[in-house]
């Protein structure tokens, strides 16, 4: 029996390359629900972390930072205090590591982590938070890559928007200039979250193809994307 | 393959979950001297926030969520652990490293197995021993007359010779005072397994290679 699966269309509306996304899937096995965003590796760096390798914790800080920060920015008015928060949350989390089971994905955990630590410190600060009750409800129930754009902050500024920016059109132009098959890969394994198994039965080819193009295709894109990071944040390490 | 690009590589698995356990332990190892992956995983989450359009443009365009933490946030952060020396408690959800037993506890089954390696020996040492018995039986000609070859007849032994079936000779050694002690107690010289007396037969044994 033959399978037909629309494709979601990309929430970012105006960018360009994703004319992809409007294609349909004809596949041989029965259409199962959209995968979540990919969390299977932050599982195992959790693991890893509880053993006691602090590598993998560090990887989880480069791949949340960004969300943390965003979202305590919002709470937080004072910018300087951003930093303090996050880094709070980062060492409560990894306090807290070996209670994190796996039962819901890992920045649903961190982000209650970070909530309650940006109010800790409002609270000692004797400060009120920018967000109130309902807006944090009704983030909890959401979706946790779904943004919040009416809830303002104090911290933006225009070179932060300018950057932003830059760095958006950079993803988004790679992607315009990626060969067709490379572009395919990424965008239903980025865009719609599909396996590898799934990409490779949807683009006729074999796993090891689908894991290389998907290399590729990120590898151009982060030649576009990385001299606008670098020279803002210097060495991981 | 270039060592580097190897490791960006097995960073894009990583960040999909393509990465077994060990290799990811291999990979972490080597990320301590390889700033370019982890700049590579930064950048390779950045992107999938901006194709989902997940990403800070407008009012959330602040510094940290765009250019990610201060430049010495990674820093600081390990300064912090290392001074509040964090030690994450290993839980029972997660799956154990396995570790050399340093004490070697009694198994279940250990007595049992205890029998079983006496209850082996008693058969290989009964085996043994009736096969030594069957080859002493094979040839007692042999080995009764080695015997008799080399033992010294005591003084008051008779030697009488004695004609068997076949024309052989032998010499039959008969002891005088085994026969009267015989004579005197034959009823507790009691029979042999034939109903037969044995006094005849135990006091008299033949003498070289004839036996």
């Amino acid at each position: 029996m033959l399978y037909i699966r629309a494709l979601r269309t990309s929430r970012q509306k105006n960018s360009p390359g994703f004319e992809l996304a409007a294609v349909f899937v004809f596949m041989t096995q029965p259409p199962t629900t959209l995968p979540p965003a990919p969390a299977d590796s932050d599982l195992l760096l959790v693991q890893h972390a509880v053993e006691g390798n602090q590598r993998a914790f560090e990887l989880l800080v480069l791949k949340y930072q960004r969300r943390v920060a965003r979202l305590v920015a919002r709470m937080v008015r004072d910018s300087d205090l951003v930093d303090d928060v996050v880094q709070e949350t980062f060492i409560r989390a990894y306090r807290a590591l070996h209670q994190f089971r796996g039962e819901a994905q890992f920045y649903t955990w961190l982000y209650r982590i970070a909530v309650n630590t940006a109010k800790k410190a409002l609270v000692d600060l004797r400060r009120n938070p920018v967000m109130n009750e309902s807006a944090f409800r009704a983030r909890d129930d959401d979706d946790e890559t779904s943004p919040v754009s009416n809830e303002l902050s104090t911290d933006e500024t225009p070179e932060t928007v300018l950057a932003a920016k830059e760095i958006g059109e950079a993803v988004n132009s790679a992607m315009e200039a990626l060969p067709e098959d490379l572009r395919q890969a990424v965008t239903l394994r980025e865009i719609e979250g599909l396996s590898y198994d799934e990409i490779a039965e949807v683009m006729n080819c074999p796993i090891g193809t689908v894991r290389s193009r998907i290399f590729r295709a990120r590898e151009a894109i982060s030649a576009k994307v990385k001299p606008l990071l670098t020279n803002q944040t210097g060495k991981r390490w | 393959m270039d060592r580097t690009l190897e490791n960006r590589e097995l960073i894009s698995d990583l960040a999909d979950g393509w990465l077994d356990d060990a290799d990811a332990a291999k990979l972490l190892d080597q990320l301590s001297a390889d700033d370019d992956a982890a700049v590579s995983w930064e950048i390779y989450h950045l992107s999938r926030d901006v194709l989902r359009g997940d990403w800070s443009v407008g009012a959330d365009a602040t510094a940290g969520a765009v250019n990610g933490l201060s430049a010495d946030f990674m820093v600081r952060l390990r300064a912090r652990l290392a001074e509040e020396q964090i030690e994450p408690v290993l839980p029972e959800s997660l799956p154990q490293p396995v570790m050399a037993p340093t004490f070697q506890a009694e198994a279940a089954n250990q007595p049992l197995f205890r029998w079983r390696m006496v209850a082996g020996l008693a058969s290989v040492l009964a085996v043994a021993g009736l096969g030594w018995g069957l080859l002493g039986q094979q040839d007692p000609a042999r080995q009764g007359g080695q015997i008799a070859a080399n033992a010294v007849i005591p003084a008051g032994v008779q030697a009488v010779a004695v004609s068997l079936p076949g024309d052989e000779r032998a010499v039959m050694l008969r002891d005088p005072r085994l026969d009267e002690l015989l004579a005197a107690h034959k009823q507790a010289a009691g029979a042999s397994a034939l109903q037969m007396p044995a006094g005849f037969l135990r006091n008299a044994t033949f003498e070289g290679a004839s036996r």
